[in-house]
């Protein structure tokens, strides 16, 4: 009985770590497309989020593999997947209050890794796969992003030199339809990290047998989990990517999102994981570097290169201090009811403080 | 530790599909747009235009298909 009410809470904050990876990356797929008023605002979240919806049904390959390569697998109990999940959620609420873009995927994984390291030791986190699967991708994927949207956007504005205003609307057809790539592909990666955690849960519970597929209750609500925090709409993050890393024209619109479904997507193909936020942020760069280089406020820029560099050790740190609490109120039942309380309490607050402390809107795009 | 094999096919397909994809549109858009007089664009300019958006499902097809058939 015990354990089936830990599983649950296991359950709603894993759902709760979904609809905040939707709505924090509401902005991947749709800031340049809302930038170049492709869609409206509301439109164009409503679009990405059925996309999210439909792309988690795409591909169910994945149960039970989040974080396999990188913290050994037999040290994961529930109470860890607990902590590194609630280390997620809070380091998405920090980098949304900030308007930074992030990866929730990193944030999961250092919510992992921070939470085995207090409950197994370092012998239990393989730095291998740490390095190989998320650290150098990490480089990688916005550089790579960031070049081939460049050269994109430099080769787009030779061709159109005298045409710019008779063009803008084609690009922005364009344009959608690599957003709605991106995210698509983002709803088929992220819900199924949702997916995975659950199912771990409940096999390491008994109440699934080893090799078992995803129960379809889990693959549904996963998907309504993100497909409702895109519909929210991260706005502190589109403003983020819109407006203040560069000035963006329906061509570099255009090119931005072109660039980043095809990254996304050729790592795909070749099992190289690439972080979303990290290509789409590079490509919004690179748009801005292909059209003058001036554009670029690299200012924003950096800060959001620091909130990716710190993503992993604070949400690790975050998910360590959950562990370390749930564990001194009592890890059997009392220590996950209580820590599950104060942290949708805190939640709660830092959602409220950021809205009183200048809310940003849908309406404030338009 | 890192799979370079995987990465340099990353860093290929990404410039190839990324460049083609983007080129051709754009040619695309530009010859079927009107020109500075706001009149139509010539039959023949029309046509390549034609073509070269015609191409514009192919790479969102393939997107799919990746979506669909990865590991």
């Amino acid at each position: 009985m015990e354990q089936d009410i830990v599983l649950a809470l296991v359950v709603v904050v894993a759902l709760a770590f979904d609809f905040t990876n939707g709505f924090h990356d509401t902005a991947n797929a749709m800031a340049t497309s809302i930038a170049t008023r492709a869609l409206p605002p509301r439109a164009a979240v409503g679009l990405a989020a059925v996309l999210n919806f439909v792309g988690a049904f795409l591909s169910l390959k994945v149960a039970a593999t989040i974080a396999e390569d990188i913290v050994d697998a037999g040290a994961i109990t529930p109470t860890i997947v607990f902590a590194g999940l609630l280390g997620g959620i809070f380091w998405n609420l920090i980098t949304w209050h900030l308007g930074l873009p992030s990866s929730s995927s990193h944030a999961l994984i250092g919510g992992v890794v921070g939470a085995v390291l207090v409950a197994a030791g370092t012998d239990a986190v393989l730095a291998d796969g740490l390095v190989g699967e998320v650290l150098a991708p990490a480089v990688i994927a916005p550089l790579l992003a960031l070049t081939v949207a460049a050269i994109a956007t430099f080769l787009v504005y030779r061709m159109i030199a005298r045409r710019r205003e008779r063009t803008a609307r084609g690009f922005r057809l364009g344009q959608l339809a690599s957003a709605s790539l991106v995210a698509l592909s983002h709803g088929t990666n992220d819900a199924q990290k949702t997916m995975g955690v659950i199912t771990l849960a409940m096999i390491a519970n008994g109440t699934l047998e080893q090799g078992s597929g995803t129960p379809t209750w889990v693959i549904v609500s996963a998907a309504t989990a993100i497909a409702l925090g895109t519909f929210m709409g991260g706005w502190r993050i589109i403003d983020t990517l819109a407006n203040r890393v560069t000035e963006i024209g329906a061509p570099q619109g255009f090119t931005a999102e072109t660039s980043s479904a095809t990254v996304i997507l050729a790592a795909s193909q070749a099992g190289f994981p690439l972080s979303t936020t990290h290509v789409t942020s590079g490509s919004v760069m690179g748009a801005g570097v292909g059209r003058r280089a001036a554009e670029v406020h690299w200012g924003v820029a950096g800060q959001m290169a620091m909130a990716w560099l710190v993503t992993i050790p604070a949400a690790g740190a975050l998910a360590a201090a959950f562990y370390l609490l749930t564990d001194a109120l009592g890890p059997e039942i009392a220590g996950p009811v209580a820590v599950s309380l104060l942290a949708a309490a805190a939640a709660i607050w830092l959602y409220v403080h950021t809205q009183r402390s200048g809310a940003i809107r849908a309406g404030d795009f338009s | 530790m890192i799979d370079w094999a995987a990465l340099g096919q990353v860093v290929l397909y990404s410039f190839a599909a990324g460049v083609t994809v983007t080129a051709l549109f754009s040619a695309g858009v530009v010859l079927g747009s009107s020109d500075e007089r706001g009149g139509r664009a010539p039959a023949p300019r029309l046509a390549i235009a034609g073509g070269a958006l015609a191409a514009r499902p192919a790479p969102v097809g393939l997107g799919l298909y990746v979506m669909f058939t990865t590991k």
